[in-house]
């Protein structure tokens, strides 16, 4: 059976009362559901709660999954919608790039891989939220427009117009880094 | 930094591994969402075509019964009987006992009504 095939037969067993059939599905995206959580808020912890909140939405919501998109499409929209609000309920004001950007320390200690690693992501974290979540999605969905498009529920030409302009913000921003 | 060293660094995104206690404890939330979850509400929606059938037959049934005048007047006659014969059977007692079945229905109810369910934090559970 194939994972899309078996996910329908767990979301039907759910549906029928089994509640101990939706570990299944938990063990089985609990990866993806909190490496997107953490690239949202970038905190273990908290991107274990979040997550956490994700799959008890989806557990309530389970019998509003339509059959004509895969479970993961319809879980990732889901889970999307819960970080996107709980980004929003705790952190509310953006922090313009340049003041995030002065935090992020000297030339010289900003050498190292990982510290590029470091500059970039917290860059992205900076960004208005139109430009961040397609950019967030897109690398998590490892660079699929369409899966992107529908995990935010817009139209692919819009998802490639904030694609571009967050890519220009992000490098404008990074231009004179390292 | 250029826009492919960008684009290098976001598509390499290190991976986390969700901690051994994860999907226990979104499992414990998940059983106690289903135990918190309310009743189900009554299908509206899914009793509408009985609704309006029994709407219809109301209405025809009380448009045939007010043009039949013989009808009506054998009506008032059968409800002049079951009153003569209620009288008879001394209907108060009935109708005392039929309240008192009630009213301890509604005390048993009462009494076996579970305390609802508290909710604690996520950081709590795990």
């Amino acid at each position: 059976m194939s994972m899309g095939g078996e996910d329908e037969a767990t979301v039907d067993r759910v549906l029928e009362g089994d509640t101990a059939a939706f570990a299944v599905l938990i063990a089985r995206w609990q990866g993806p559901m909190v490496n997107l959580a953490y690239r949202f808020c970038r905190d273990h912890a908290r991107a274990e709660d979040m997550a956490q909140e994700a799959f008890l939405r989806a557990f309530r919501r389970l019998d509003s999954w339509r059959r004509d998109a895969a479970f993961s499409t319809w879980l990732f929209a889901l889970a999307t919608n819960v970080y996107r609000d709980e980004l929003r309920r705790a952190s509310p004001e953006t922090v313009p790039i340049d003041t995030e950007m002065a935090a992020g320390g000297s030339v010289e200690e900003d050498a190292v891989d990982t510290d590029r690693r470091a500059l970039v992501q917290r860059a992205v974290q900076s960004l208005p939220p139109r430009y961040r979540e397609p950019l967030v999605l897109f690398y998590f969905h490892e660079q699929d427009v369409a899966a992107t498009a529908r995990s935010l529920g817009l139209p692919e030409g819009t998802v490639k117009a904030r694609l571009s302009r967050g890519r220009d913000l992000l490098a404008s921003k990074l231009r004179n880094r390292i | 930094m250029s826009p492919d060293d960008i684009h290098r660094i976001l598509a390499s995104e290190i991976r986390i591994a969700p901690s051994p206690v994860f999907a226990a404890s979104v499992m414990r939330a998940v059983e106690q969402e289903k135990r918190t979850l309310p009743s189900l509400a009554f299908p509206w929606r899914h009793a509408l075509p009985g609704w309006l059938a029994l709407l219809a037959c109301l209405i025809g049934g009380g448009v045939g019964i007010t043009g039949d005048v013989a009808w009506v007047q054998a009506l008032e006659a059968s409800v002049t009987t079951v009153s003569e014969n209620a009288s008879a059977l001394q209907f108060e007692w009935i109708a005392l006992s039929v309240l008192v079945t009630m009213a301890s229905l509604l005390i048993a109810n009462i009494l076996t009504r579970k305390p609802s369910q508290s909710w604690e934090p996520a950081a709590a559970r795990r």
